[in-house]
């Protein structure tokens, strides 16, 4: 899922420049706005992701 | 490429002859893409090169820089895809690889990617291009998306103004490429000049003959120094010697004064006001929609008197979602039907099996309790049960306290709140608040990009402390981290106290909301003054208002859950164990003891709360859920609870927000932080708590 900034509409990257030095990146995972700064969690879920799977596994053998 | 200041030192390319001379056999040699985030840049490189690419750190960065070969005209160019920028005086790392990529690569086409719906974003970073004295080309991308928004640009009449080429593309369907490749030969410096009130102009003037001759116009130059980038100082003292440097500070420091504010200020208005009159001659938009309640609900969130109101009840209703539905409802039915009645008599009676020992729980209307009396003596082994069994389920267990308050207290009230947080995040209210917050900050010596991290601290006191670096003065960033330290609470611990708020009549709420605010207030008013430094503008580009996607929010409410999840309960775990030692080395009591007279005398709170304000130091969200279990308990009185609450709200957010502090502002700094935090905390909370009880407050 695409997400902007929700301060100031620019892009979120897990690569911009804050999140890339801080010492608390690794397995953090946090994006951060190039233009503003602003940081937020990814809009990844592993609990969407499992339920999607399982849907997917349902349809395919709903047995 | 080069990016030496060897390089940078060298003469400038004659860009007149250089433009005039050039015809579809005179390409350039290397052609580079600038252009603000989310214009397409990317998208256009990709075009113009190829399957292979090269993508590498910027030397002394970790931005990275994509670099490619692509053919024209039979020639083959390279072309280089910069980070995106919204001003080519660097607010960040990538904006500074992008302006030194220009002040480098000498004799290079410079293509200006803008997307053409939002001209003014891009003709700000135009006039600089312009400013600077490079030649380039401006290309209009996205211009499909422009024309279904009703936005019309006249590109005749643009490149007519600004006197270069202007091309149009829609990248994603490969259109317009035909003219962009043409047009790389036939780059140019822009007559597109801002005009700047006369002190500032006087101050370019004066520095001109003092500025070494370089790849950018000495105006460019000029503007930059003026405009307070320290970056551009330090390539400048390399080139005409420290005693010159001074000289142009000095030149910059009367201008501020005949100014009467920093001429960065000045700059960045004229800078406006002259796009703004630009586009009122080459763009056409379509009318406003007048009456729509979400624009209306934008504007009025923005005003400085109604904004007030509409911050007053956006707070009410996310009271009402996290405080009433979040800690009121949920928390009941986790906490007091499932946990305390389900999982923890369970985890106890499995506990008890498998570490048997002579022992009998207390019982509460039938419901097992982890306190427990022994009912005989016993031996070295049942002792060491008697030790795994007490880490697990005891009164400072894993599983009945660290798990209970994780899950059970906390996990409701973070998730309503997250849920809350996101609505707020895509509606763009955050923006507005930003703006209409603004004016308040100015107050402390705080404005512009100061308040973001203000804002983004209601989600993350750590995260907002890092993003602190985006503020241009290194008096703004000490403010701002010693605020946000002080008594910006992060969601979990607002979601806490809004559970806590729940119990308490509203003046309670407004003593605990005044009390904090003033605190803020006087503590930040007292730093701008001892903290010496500038002050810098707020240019923030609003996104609209709009109705938030019910799927995006869940999405993202679970996402910010787990994250929750592996940051806050592995901590929750490590505070419950240091409690659990501390108890079991009867050193809990001491600390009790010890911190009475304080806790007790002039906090006027029971004993028990030493531990709140202990597991604080690790997590402020796991102190309150401390205090708000007290009161739920009926340990606190309304007094104390609002005591409870003014004094964990200003104390030091986390152990993770101290690192950071010290990573980013240094040991000192940060351990002075904190030695000013925690005892003002506590003074703060005493004076409260002395002042109601002398005047008789019973609430």
């Amino acid at each position: 899922m695409n997400q902007s900034c929700p301060v100031c509409a620019g892009r979120l990257s897990e690569r911009a420049s804050g999140c890339a030095t801080c010492p608390m990146s690794s397995g953090c995972g946090m994006m951060c706005c190039e233009n503003c700064g602003y940081q937020t969690v990814p809009p990844r879920s592993a609990t969407v992701d499992f339920v999607k799977k399982l849907l997917r596994r349902f349809r395919h053998d709903p047995s | 490429m080069s990016s030496t200041t060897d390089t940078w030192v060298a003469s400038p390319p004659d860009s007149e002859a250089l433009a005039s001379t050039r015809g579809d056999q005179d390409l350039p040699e290397t052609v580079v893409l600038i252009g603000n985030p989310n214009v397409g840049k990317s998208v256009i490189f990709g075009r113009l090169t190829g399957r292979y690419v090269t993508v590498s750190n910027y030397p002394g960065t970790t931005v990275t820089v994509t670099r490619g070969r692509g053919r024209v005209a039979g020639r083959s160019i390279e072309f280089i895809d910069t980070p995106g920028v919204n001003s080519l005086v660097p607010m960040s790392e990538d904006e500074k690889v992008t302006r030194d990529i220009l002040l480098d690569q000498t004799g290079a086409a410079v293509v200006q990617v803008a997307d053409a719906k939002n001209l003014r974003r891009s003709l700000l970073v135009t006039s600089q291009l312009a400013e600077m004295g490079l030649p380039f080309v401006l290309n209009l991308n996205m211009n499909d998306e422009a024309q279904n928004l009703g936005v019309s640009i006249d590109h005749h009449a643009l490149a007519e103004a600004i006197d270069v080429p202007v091309t149009r593309t829609v990248a994603v369907r490969k259109k317009g490429f035909g003219d962009l490749k043409k047009s790389l030969s036939q780059g140019r410096p822009s007559r597109f000049q801002v005009g700047y009130p006369v002190p500032v102009e006087e101050a370019i003037e004066a520095m001109i003959p003092l500025l070494p001759e370089t790849a950018v116009s000495k105006r460019g130059l000029a503007v930059q120094m003026l405009s307070g980038d320290p970056t551009i100082e330090s390539r400048i003292a390399q080139a005409v010697g420290a005693a010159s440097v001074r000289r142009l500070a000095a030149i910059r420091n009367t201008a501020k004064r005949r100014l009467g504010a920093t001429p960065s200020t000045a700059i960045n208005r004229a800078r406006l006001r002259a796009v703004d009159a630009l586009l009122t001659t080459v763009e056409k938009r379509p009318a406003r929609r007048p009456g729509s309640v979400l624009d209306t609900f934008g504007s009025l969130a923005m005003h400085p008197v109604w904004g007030i109101p509409v911050l007053l009840g956006v707070l009410w209703l996310v009271y009402q979602f996290v405080g009433v539905f979040g800690a009121g409802t949920l928390v009941d039915l986790l906490e007091s039907r499932f946990f305390a009645e389900i999982v923890s008599p369970w985890a106890i009676r499995g506990v008890d099996v498998l570490c048997a020992f002579p022992h009998e729980h207390l019982l509460e209307d039938g419901i097992v309790l982890p306190d427990y009396r022994t009912v005989s003596t016993l031996s070295t082994g049942q002792e060491a049960l008697r030790l795994i069994h007490d880490f697990l389920v005891g009164p400072y267990g894993q599983v009945t306290m660290a798990l209970s308050y994780a899950i059970a207290l906390i996990l409701p009230i973070v998730a309503t709140f997250f849920i809350a947080f996101g609505i707020l995040e895509d509606s763009g209210y955050l923006p507005r608040l930003a703006v209409m917050v603004n004016r308040g900050f100015r107050s402390v010596g705080l404005n512009g990009k100061a308040v973001l991290p203000m804002v983004l601290g209601l989600g993350c006191d750590t995260m907002a402390t890092l993003t602190a670096r985006i503020l241009e003065t290194r008096k703004e960033r000490i403010i701002v981290t010693l605020l946000l330290a002080l008594g910006v609470p992060c969601s979990a611990q607002l979601g806490v106290i809004l559970g806590m708020i729940r119990s308490l009549s509203l003046g309670a709420t407004l003593v605990w909301a005044g009390t904090v605010f003033l605190t803020l207030i006087a503590v930040g008013w007292l730093a701008s003054k001892l903290v010496r430094g500038e002050s810098s503008d707020f240019i923030l580009e609003l996104p609209p208002i709009r109705r938030p996607q019910i799927s995006n929010i869940l999405v993202k409410t679970l996402a910010r859950i787990e994250w929750y999840m592996r940051e806050a309960v592995p901590l929750f775990l490590l505070g419950t164990f240091v409690l659990f030692l501390l108890d079991r080395f009867r050193l809990l009591g001491a600390i009790e003891t010890a911190a009475a007279p304080f806790v007790q005398g002039v906090l006027g709170l029971p004993a028990s709360a030493s531990e709140a304000f202990l597991i604080g130091f690790l997590r402020r969200d796991y102190g309150a859920a401390g205090l708000y279990n007290m009161s739920r308990e009926g340990l606190l009185d309304p007094v104390q609870l609002v005591v409870a609450m003014v004094t964990i709200t200003l104390f030091v957010p986390c152990i993770a927000n101290f690192f950071i502090m010290i990573k980013e502002r240094g040991i000192k700094t940060a351990f002075a932080m904190v030695a000013v935090i925690v005892p003002l905390a506590f003074l703060v909370g005493g004076a409260l708590n002395l002042g109601l009880r002398a005047l008789g407050v019973t609430f």
